[in-house]
């Protein structure tokens, strides 16, 4: 039976994904990148090899993705996490048109063809906003994890209007509005609006579409995905582990090069 | 192989600025290419195009300019007050000014340095812009004749146009052979005009020209990659971190839209008679009509040219770039996107300034567009 892997090593996870022969995903890891990638690598890699009991030479392909992808030893291509999200999302949801998708340190919208291919893509600037860092700092500011943030902006009655979605300003206004007695849920609320703003600006840049799959770290924040559906006026497609969707992208991209199609 | 060393030495090294150190005579800085040389050249002087792109002088500028402000515009007056290399040794800077960051740039640098204002019109097509503009020119002619105390003839500045207007047939001559070189050399031959003297510049540009014409007829084969065409903001050295980050991940720069580059040289004075009131016109004619600057009122024609490029080098994808805090690039950014988009042409937008800390970010949309452009 031949294997092929992707590897998506992010600036905050490392994800794999392992496809069989028929591209089923047999096995996945999804460890924390920290700050040694290579042992990221390693770990994730054989933690899903392992699972399925065959070594690093039993596989076919290994591409790998995400800003490490250059890094990764014994890899047979790296292609950018742009390319390997549309693919991924196009496997898990066949009619996507457009991802959105929320890494660590960027966010980006990206239109896909009827392949999986990109047709178009616009990705925010050199700063934070929008993406799973902001996240991660507002909730700090909140004094709560990050998964609670979602779920606690569900229930705000009066989302609060932020007026900075930089993540240096916008924490300093979180920790001046918890000083001033706002409702966590209400301050909750406005970040995750705040983050869909810039959303909102990405996706116009590229275009929007019927089909929208949301993909990546940020998928995962039930409250952000709420305030882009209200944004965008459509319902989103969520993946089961949006984390993996560019391991995946990459694990299929590399089955097909080897199949000679693609 | 061509002979390019020549062209990347004069850009980066400090041989010309030693080479105008041991000069007697005046040297006249310039910025942008709103400012005729000619004028310089028939002087008596020698012009360099002062124009930076270098992190540091950005940096050193702080302490008397806002941190918010345009690189190109922060680095030039670092550079000056520095006054190192060139930059020291100007006589004069011929400051014009088409954005705010150099409209009051010259206030600024004047503490440091004999400074000429050159006053752009806010529109370049209306007949009172080409009357005021003209009126610019002939101050200009006169604040040249009093730094040098020669006079600008009939005979100095004939002269001195045909020698540019063979500097700009070379140009052309070259533009039509630049797929044989990388963008990136293209760009350095073109930026080692901003210093070189003009005769022997020209000399060299077109025997690379031959050089380059007899490579074509014997293996004319091209690099192959994804053919990209470079507008927006100037990458003038040493920023020319964008484009190598183009031609690293297997694109190729085979035209660009930008005024440090294609756009430099590429404009002829054109007049019939040849007296010293039509030379003026013409001159003046020439460095402001056929500027596509963004920083004018009236800009379509910009919008034509890249067009025009796109169509003429069967250009695979538009490379956008975008100096951080210039407003005029990237406002006509979207209308660019539009109109390539209707034409079924992608084009990729990068925003960035001088510094090195976002290169990871923007090889990341560099390789995904030329992934997208090759599929």
């Amino acid at each position: 039976m031949a294997y092929f892997a992707g590897v998506d090593i992010g600036s905050l996870t490392c994800d794999v994904a392992v496809l069989d022969g028929g591209g089923g995903l047999v096995a996945h890891e999804v460890v924390l990148t920290g700050a040694r990638s290579r042992v990221a690598v390693e770990l994730a890699l054989s933690g899903a090899l392992d699972r399925l009991g065959i070594a690093r030479e039993g596989l076919a392909s290994m591409v790998a993705t995400g800003y490490g992808r250059e890094r990764v030893d014994g890899r047979s291509a790296s292609l950018t996490e742009i390319t390997c999200h549309a693919r991924g999302a196009h496997h898990l949801f066949p009619g996507t048109q457009l991802v959105i998708d929320v890494g660590g340190q960027d966010c980006k919208a990206i239109r896909v063809d009827d392949y999986g291919r990109v047709a178009d893509f616009a990705m925010n600037d050199k700063c934070a906003a929008g993406t799973g860092r902001f996240f991660e700092v507002m909730a700090r500011a909140l004094e709560i994890d990050l998964d609670e943030l979602g779920p606690l902006a569900l229930r705000a009655t009066k989302p609060v209007a932020l007026s900075s979605v930089c993540t240096v300003f916008a924490e300093s206004e979180v920790v001046g509005l918890v000083a001033g007695d706002e409702a966590p849920e209400n301050i909750a609320a406005g970040l995750c609006r705040a983050a869909a703003e810039k959303v909102r600006a990405l996706v116009h840049r590229v275009g929007l579409a019927s089909e929208v799959t949301v993909t990546g770290g940020g998928a995962l924040n039930v409250g952000f995905r709420a305030a882009v559906e209200e944004l965008l006026g459509c319902t989103l497609n969520v993946p089961a582990q949006p984390q993996l969707v560019g391991a995946l992208g990459a694990a299929l991209l590399g089955r097909e090069a080897c199949n000679g199609h693609g | 192989m061509p002979d390019l060393e020549y062209f990347r030495d004069l850009v980066t090294t400090e041989r010309r600025a030693a080479e105008l150190a041991a000069f007697d005579g005046k040297v006249v800085g310039t910025f942008c290419n709103f400012v005729p040389e000619e004028l310089i050249v028939a002087a008596g002087a020698v012009p360099v195009r002062l124009c930076s792109g270098d992190a540091a002088a950005a940096g050193a500028s702080e302490v008397f300019l806002p941190r918010d402000l345009c690189p190109s515009v922060k680095a030039t007056a670092g550079a000056v007050q520095g006054g190192q290399g060139l930059h020291g040794r100007a006589d004069l800077l011929v400051m014009p000014t088409p954005c705010d960051g150099k409209k009051k740039l010259g206030s600024v640098l004047a503490e440091f340095r004999a400074v000429h204002v050159l006053d752009l019109p806010p529109r370049k097509d209306s007949s009172s812009a080409r009357a005021f503009w003209l009126d610019q020119v002939k101050e200009l002619r006169h604040a040249l004749e009093k730094l040098t105390g020669r006079s600008i003839t009939r005979q100095t500045l004939r002269a001195a146009i045909e020698l540019f207007n063979r500097r700009t047939a070379a140009w052309r001559r070259f533009l039509g052979l630049r797929h044989l070189v990388s963008g990136t050399d293209a760009l350095f031959v073109a930026q080692a005009s901003f210093s070189d003297d003009v005769l022997r510049y020209t000399e060299r540009l077109e025997a690379l020209c031959a050089e380059l014409e007899a490579k074509a007829r014997t293996n004319g084969a091209e690099s192959g990659g994804v053919r990209l065409l470079l507008t927006g903001a100037p990458l003038i050295w040493p920023n020319h971190k964008v484009i190598g980050l183009l031609e690293g991940g297997g694109g190729a720069v085979v035209a660009d839209e930008t005024c440090a580059g294609s756009q430099r040289l590429y404009q002829p004075t054109v007049l019939r008679e040849w007296n010293l009131r039509a030379m003026l016109e013409a001159l003046a004619d020439k460095c402001l009509k056929p500027q596509t600057c963004p920083c004018f009122v009236d800009g379509g024609d910009r919008l034509n040219r890249i067009l025009e490029l796109v169509e003429a080098h069967a250009v695979q994808g538009v490379v956008y770039h975008n100096l951080r805090l210039c407003a005029l690039f990237d406002i006509e950014s979207f209308a660019v996107q539009r109109e390539l988009r209707q034409r079924g042409i992608p084009m990729l937008t990068l925003a960035t300034d001088f510094s090195q800390e976002d290169t990871g970010q923007l090889k990341n949309r560099v390789d995904a567009f030329l992934e997208m452009v090759r599929t």
